[in-house]
């Protein structure tokens, strides 16, 4: 992981298959990056907060994700749940040059 | 492998792997997966049958095998789980599984749909009385494939087959009241036809980076070694 000004280089956009999720260490932080099927990017805490449960193998569609644990639902764009299992961390995160560029500051 | 169970569904469950270790595990095993994750059809619990039990009245080892080698892996809204029992004293608890085959007097078999055992219990409804097994298996085929086409995501038989009613099932499963059966049969055969076993994604991962760890910084699964 190399540092370009705040954002974080975490590789091939490849790396993460067409309407899934993948985790990555960033920093000591982990964050699961979501690539949906439209082709929008999210980022948020890898970790679901209500029992710990790994977001990024949960099932996505354009708007929500579930973890795979308990089915807790939260929204990718601002990490709110619609099923009351509390906010997730959000992490802006853009493609560049086939790269995925994430910034853990203004999250 | 911290942890080996025998299931109630006639698996071998081996727990606590590490998701990066499961495409070795697989491959030591050379085994099928028996789908305990999945909201698929699950295993067909059968008892001995009446080759080695006194009260045996029809060979349920052998239907619950022709069972599930047809259907293994058939995805589903929710878990099918199927029973079939060699005489009414539900040994393999066909009538609270969702689609449970009892052998009755006379070499005929009875088929409940909907029945439950878990959070809920419910006992199955009677869909049909046959006189074939093959019949079985394929009324059995159009009621999972009615059931795939038909209930919500997440609705489980035992409450399905209650919202649409065990007449309504009757009537479009034995009596073709809608015009189905051929639509039905034909989709599940494509379903059957289709079928590949997941577990060897194992030696292709089916998409890049499928058994990464999902938590690259925590140590999982986080359980006790017995």
């Amino acid at each position: 992981v190399t540092r370009v000004a705040t954002e974080h280089r975490l590789g091939p956009l490849d790396a993460i298959p067409v309407g899934e999720g993948r985790a990555y260490a960033v920093d000591g932080v982990q964050v699961a990056v979501f690539r949906l099927r439209s082709g929008a990017l999210h980022a948020t805490q890898a970790l679901c907060p209500h029992r710990q449960g790994p977001l990024a193998d949960g099932q996505l569609d354009e708007r929500v994700v579930l973890c795979p644990l308990h089915a807790a639902v939260f929204e990718l764009a601002t990490g709110e749940s619609s099923s009351g299992h509390g906010t997730l961390t959000v992490y802006p995160v853009r493609e560049q040059d086939g790269d995925v560029l994430l910034s853990l500051d203004g999250g | 492998v911290p942890l080996v169970k025998l299931t109630g569904g006639q698996r071998i469950d081996l727990l606590g792997i590490r998701k990066e270790d499961l495409p070795a595990v697989w491959a030591d095993l050379d085994m099928p997966s028996g789908y305990a994750y999945g909201k698929s059809f699950r295993t067909v619990k059968t008892c001995v049958g009446s080759d080695f039990c006194r009260f045996g009245v029809g060979d349920s080892t052998a239907l619950g095998i022709a069972l599930e080698e047809r259907y293994q892996g058939i995805p589903s809204p929710g878990k099918m789980k199927l029973a079939v029992a060699g005489c009414p004293r539900n040994c393999s608890e066909a009538l609270c599984k969702d689609l449970g085959v009892v052998a009755v007097d006379g070499g005929r078999w009875e088929v409940y749909v909907g029945g439950a055992a878990g959070a809920h219990v419910r006992k199955g409804d009677l869909l049909a009385t046959l006189d074939d097994p093959d019949e079985v298996v394929a009324l059995a085929g159009r009621f999972m494939q009615y059931y795939r086409e038909s209930a919500k995501w997440l609705e489980r038989t035992y409450d399905f087959v209650p919202r649409v009613g065990i007449e309504h099932l009757r009537a479009v499963l034995r009596e073709d009241s809608e015009g189905l059966l051929d639509g039905l049969d034909a989709r599940m055969q494509a379903s059957v036809d289709a079928y590949v076993d997941p577990w060897s994604e194992g030696r292709a991962p089916a998409t890049p980076g499928q058994f990464r760890p999902s938590l690259p910084l925590t140590v999982l699964p986080q359980v006790p070694v017995r």
